[in-house]
């Protein structure tokens, strides 16, 4: 910040001086910019505060500082925060209509037959949590991205049982690996975008970065069978995994050098076909040996004809079921009062294909819309937005003139919409549903989704303001400046936070690819290693970024409970982005 | 609508309130404007951490009533 004020015939001791009080300003102004983000950490995961109690206290912290600090003036915080409110927009669009389909899916009773089902096919419950928070995630990261893994999954994992603290998490990591190469590889092309590699560089990029995302891939796997029996777990599991993450990590890497934009959805796709596949074989239709698993709520975990766990406790209510037999596993934020005894029912008529409408019919309009070319141009050419002037503050940190905007029609949110209205509609026709089901619907969404709503405002116009003023990159060029030779090591923190302040591998990617390139080339690195690091690192923040976990909490119907999400992802996440930066510093 | 989401209802309701001021104020560099959204939005913003982890100042104490006895031992002798 107070760099470079330098004048000729220097004596060396007042450079020396200056040295000395350049770095002390430097590293105050290094840390008033980490304070925001301190005291939001501090509150969530202390002092258990929701997003929405943590988010608007850290904005008022961020904004003091820019102010004060940072010479922003009060008219360009506005500026940032009404823009920070407009990428907001983005998000909220996909927490409500996301909410919209679960609830409407509740009041059919879908959750019932769903979890049947899923149990028919894959009698394991490991792998039905498999296949849900991590295969799943990734194909709708594949294809949808911005969150909606997270808002899909969590209540999915929580309806076969597995307790929603654990269920937010599980497809925060489950989906983290694809990132960068899936919504049609948006954060990958925005790399490419704003750093200017030779086509030899970026080859040698997405190789690099689709091998560390294969780490990122088969960690998640790790992680979840770990969590669901521990060594057991992992051993139960270690022959899904393998095969799963070489569908996913392998089938990218090969085709990163074919198409870099379809490979993290055909990896995707490849992994789901194979989950099904997976759930044929004998070792993953006999009984688990896992009796008690900490990831389901009560402690039974659902085991289709496999016969149960053993555990003799019926998830869902906590009391001894028959034998060991097939226990019903919780359906956690599931139904209640008088309309469960009504509803179950209709669940037992209900097919597992109608009762995965609202994901078939996600897919569907999502695919017609983004892979027939002359659709997604047509509708993709209809968007709202607002324009920013540029501005450039106190202490010279300029930001140019930007349009924040949003391509309504092929925004996630109105997939998510238009899945939501089909599924009732389906639904209504085929007498799913009763009277006043979608009164009940949107009063329950509203009721889950405004918490939500406040706490992605405060904490993404709390992330603009961060931009505008130049604390995101004091933040990023106090690292590099005085890490030295071990900077690759801490490329992918740099990725990682970029992705937890913005919410997103892309923006990321916009915010910090230049400088992780210049600072590559200054210290004479490797570029491709250090931008792959940068993207891993990111894809990786996508599990600890707050407006996520937020989908996921809410979605799971545990608001508020941000903080014991993050106390449990941050340990995996800063280890595995550690591993990351590791494996960059032996590609460089 | 329970309690906290009335509050946090009203927070969006009010931060939101604050947006037109701030852009149309940014855009026309009218101060006031501009300094009436920054006070709306900060309004906004803190509706939520202070009605629900209000600051020990803003605390109420129990209210006590002639038919309900103080709580302290010694002032029910």
């Amino acid at each position: 910040m107070a760099k470079g004020w330098h004048w000729d015939g220097e004596t060396p001791r007042a450079e020396s001086r200056r040295k000395v009080r350049d770095m002390t300003l430097d590293l105050w102004s290094w840390l008033l910019a980490l304070s925001p983000l301190a005291l939001l950490l501090v509150l969530m995961i202390v002092r258990n505060w929701g997003a929405a109690e943590a988010g608007a206290l850290s904005w008022l912290a961020t904004a003091s500082i820019a102010a004060l600090a940072f010479g922003m003036s009060l008219r360009d915080i506005g500026m940032q925060s009404v823009k920070g409110a407009m990428d907001a927009l983005t998000i909220v669009y996909i927490i409500w209509p996301a909410i919209l389909i679960y609830e409407i899916t509740r009041e059919a009773d879908a959750f019932r037959p769903l979890q049947r089902g899923i149990t028919r096919l894959l009698p394991h419950p490991l792998l039905q949590v498999m296949a849900f928070g991590w295969v799943f995630a990734s194909f709708l990261q594949g294809i949808t991205g911005f969150g909606v893994p997270i808002a899909v999954c969590a209540p999915l994992l929580v309806s076969i049982g597995v307790r929603p603290v654990h269920a937010v998490f599980i497809a925060l990591i489950g989906h983290a690996w694809n990132n960068t190469f899936g919504t049609l590889a948006a954060a990958w092309v925005g790399l490419k975008q704003v750093t200017d590699l030779s086509p030899g560089e970026e080859a040698l990029t997405a190789l690099q970065a689709s091998v560390l995302l294969w780490i990122v891939n088969i960690a998640a796997g790790l992680v979840i069978c770990w969590m669901y029996g521990r060594a057991r777990g992992v051993s139960e599991g270690l022959t899904a995994v393998a095969l799963i993450s070489l569908a996913h990590g392998g089938l990218g890497l090969v085709l990163s050098q074919w198409d870099d934009t379809l490979n993290g959805f055909l990896a995707a796709l490849a992994g789901f076909v194979l989950i099904f596949g997976l759930g044929r074989l004998p070792m993953y239709r006999r009984s688990s040996a896992v009796r008690a698993s900490p990831m389901f709520a009560g402690s039974a975990p659902s085991s289709g004809r496999a016969g149960g766990t053993g555990s003799g406790e019926d998830a869902a209510t906590g009391t001894p079921s028959s034998g060991g037999r097939r226990a019903a596993p919780a359906t956690g934020v599931g139904l209640t009062g008088g309309r469960e005894a009504e509803a179950s029912t209709t669940a037992r008529e209900m097919p597992l294909g109608t009762a995965f409408l609202p994901y078939t019919a996600l897919l569907g309009i999502t695919l017609v819309i983004l892979l027939i070319p002359p659709i997604e141009r047509t509708l993709g050419g209809i968007s709202v937005g607002l324009g920013f002037p540029p501005f450039t503050t106190g202490l010279g940190y300029a930001t140019p003139a930007e349009t924040s905007e949003m391509a309504v029609f092929t925004h996630a949110g109105t997939f998510l919409l238009a899945a939501a209205v089909v599924t009732y509609l389906c639904y209504a026709r085929m007498r799913y549903l009763a009277k006043g089901a979608w009164k009940r619907a949107l009063a329950r969404t509203a009721d889950k989704a405004i918490g939500a709503t406040i706490a992605v405002l405060a904490l993404v116009s709390m992330a603009a303001v961060m931009q505008g003023s130049g604390q995101a990159s004091t933040l990023a060029q106090g690292v590099a400046d005085w890490t030295g030779g071990v900077y690759i090591l801490l490329a992918p923190f740099i990725g990682l936070f970029g992705t937890f302040i913005t919410g997103s591998n892309l923006s990321g990617n916009l915010l910090f690819g230049p400088l992780q390139q210049t600072t590559a080339t200054a210290a004479g690195l490797s570029g491709p290693a250090v931008l792959s690091g940068q993207t891993a690192g990111g894809a990786l923040g996508a599990i600890i970024s707050p407006s996520k976990v937020l989908l996921g909490t809410t979605t799971a119907g545990v608001s508020g409970r941000e903080g014991e999400v993050l106390r449990m992802a941050l340990p995996v996440t800063l280890l595995l982005t550690a591993v990351i930066g590791a494996v960059v510093f032996f590609f460089a | 609508m329970n309690p906290t989401n009335r509050i946090q209802a009203v927070a969006t309701l009010v931060t939101v309130a604050a947006l037109p001021f701030l852009y149309i104020g940014g855009r026309t560099d009218t101060a006031a404007l501009t300094a009436i959204g920054m006070a709306v939005f900060a309004l906004g913003m803190l509706v939520c951490p202070v009605l629900q982890h209000p600051p020990r100042i803003l605390r109420r104490r129990p209210h006590r009533t002639a038919a309900a006895p103080s709580q302290h031992p010694a002032r029910n002798r």
